[in-house]
């Protein structure tokens, strides 16, 4: 089985070589979903629907050595167009409906943990901009100008926004710790 | 002097601290799920879909079509069934105002300065023609101008005449539905 796709993925062009590049990434990604999803299914969900997308547009990508950023890049917007499609979700739940299965939570020892799901309010309400640099950061793992380069920042800008988010999380947190106290 | 160290978070309640533990646990989970048989499974299946593809951005067109749709049609009925109920409301101050004012149904509330008089210069067509129909009933013109006040003379009038005579009104503009209502109240009292 494996053959036939790598055959299939040869046909549609010289990337299946990229793709199984950008395949070696897939904790990266997912850790990058997890930062910016509500639970481990969302971001196991969302690292498939990332290289989905990857492979369907897999030709405009021109210079394969920013594979990496690229893949990243695609990872920040799904989750971003995913959030929006939550919100409009419960809103509108007939326009969203995915028919996508649901598969029981393989990691449910994290929804009961009080602080990670604090954090992830946190973060979850933290300005995109901050956000976005911690979630690289602090989940994928990512180095500041790896940052820099997905983002298409500076790396100082990088480290300003690091540590105005770490800043942002530690009151936000503190405080909804205040408000159940 | 002591230099005083800037309040931190403890070291476990550091953000990045909480980052790790999650992260653990989840990727141990997702090392051990069959996320890559599946990605490729999908893959597979939508290179060989046949038909036209999807394209991925059009469900959002439509929610914003259907969304922008929802609004105007809302307003749009919003804003009639306003407009009627000012109507309804308008006609139902003219009558009220003329049943108050009517000697024999009311005898009591006859000279009531509290129950004002409609003045004919505000009033729309049709309640010009509802105040018309429903002057003989009390014998005194609406809004008469001062010095030409006709001294009412009440006549008598039986309730089954009045009945059909608000009957004919009603029938006669077909505003049976905003005074069934109106009706049933005044036969309860």
């Amino acid at each position: 089985m494996r053959d036939k796709i790598r055959t299939m993925e040869t046909s549609a062009g010289a990337g299946s070589k990229t793709f199984e590049e950008l395949l070696a990434l897939k904790e990266t990604v997912f850790r990058i979903c997890l930062g910016y999803a509500k639970n481990y299914a969302d971001a196991e969900d969302l690292t498939q629907d990332v290289y989905l997308k990857a492979h369907r547009s897999l030709n405009g990508l021109s210079n394969p050595e920013l594979g990496r950023e690229w893949l990243f890049a695609i990872a920040r917007n799904a989750c971003i167009d995913h959030r929006r499609k939550d919100r409009l979700g419960r809103l509108l739940p007939f326009l969203y409906e995915t028919g996508r299965e649901r598969r029981p939570d393989p990691a449910p020892a994290l929804e009961r943990d009080e602080k990670a799901q604090a954090l992830k309010e946190a973060v979850r309400s933290l300005p995109e901009k901050l956000r976005a640099v911690f979630v690289l950061h602090a989940y994928g793992g990512l180095s500041y100008r790896e940052i820099a380069l997905s983002l298409g920042i500076k790396e100082g800008t990088v480290m300003s926004r690091l540590n105005r988010a770490r800043t942002g999380l530690e009151r936000r947190m503190k405080d909804n710790a205040d408000k159940k106290a | 002097m002591p230099i005083r160290k800037p309040e931190t978070a403890k070291p476990e309640l550091r953000p990045e601290t909480i980052v790790k533990n999650e992260l653990d646990s989840a990727l141990s989970a997702f090392r051990n799920s069959d996320f890559e048989a599946r990605l490729r499974r999908r893959i597979r299946a939508e290179s060989e879909q046949s038909g036209p593809i999807r394209r991925p951005g059009r469900r959002p067109v439509l929610a914003w079509a259907g969304l922008i749709l929802v609004l105007v049609s809302g307003v749009s009925i919003g804003v009639w069934i306003r407009s009627r109920a000012h109507r309804a409301g308008t006609v139902l101050a003219v009558f009220e105002a003329a049943l108050a004012r009517s000697p024999l149904l009311r005898p009591n509330r006859a000279d009531d300065p509290a129950v004002p008089a409609p003045q004919a210069a505000s009033l729309g067509p049709l309640e010009q023609t509802i105040e018309r129909a429903l002057r003989p009933l009390y014998q005194e013109p609406l809004a008469a101008t001062p010095g030409q006040h006709v001294s009412p003379a009440p006549r008598s009038i039986s309730l089954e005449e009045l009945d059909g005579k608000i009957g004919e009104l009603i029938k006669g503009h077909k505003l049976e539905l905003f005074f069934s209502e109106y009706l049933k109240k005044e036969e309860d009292v």
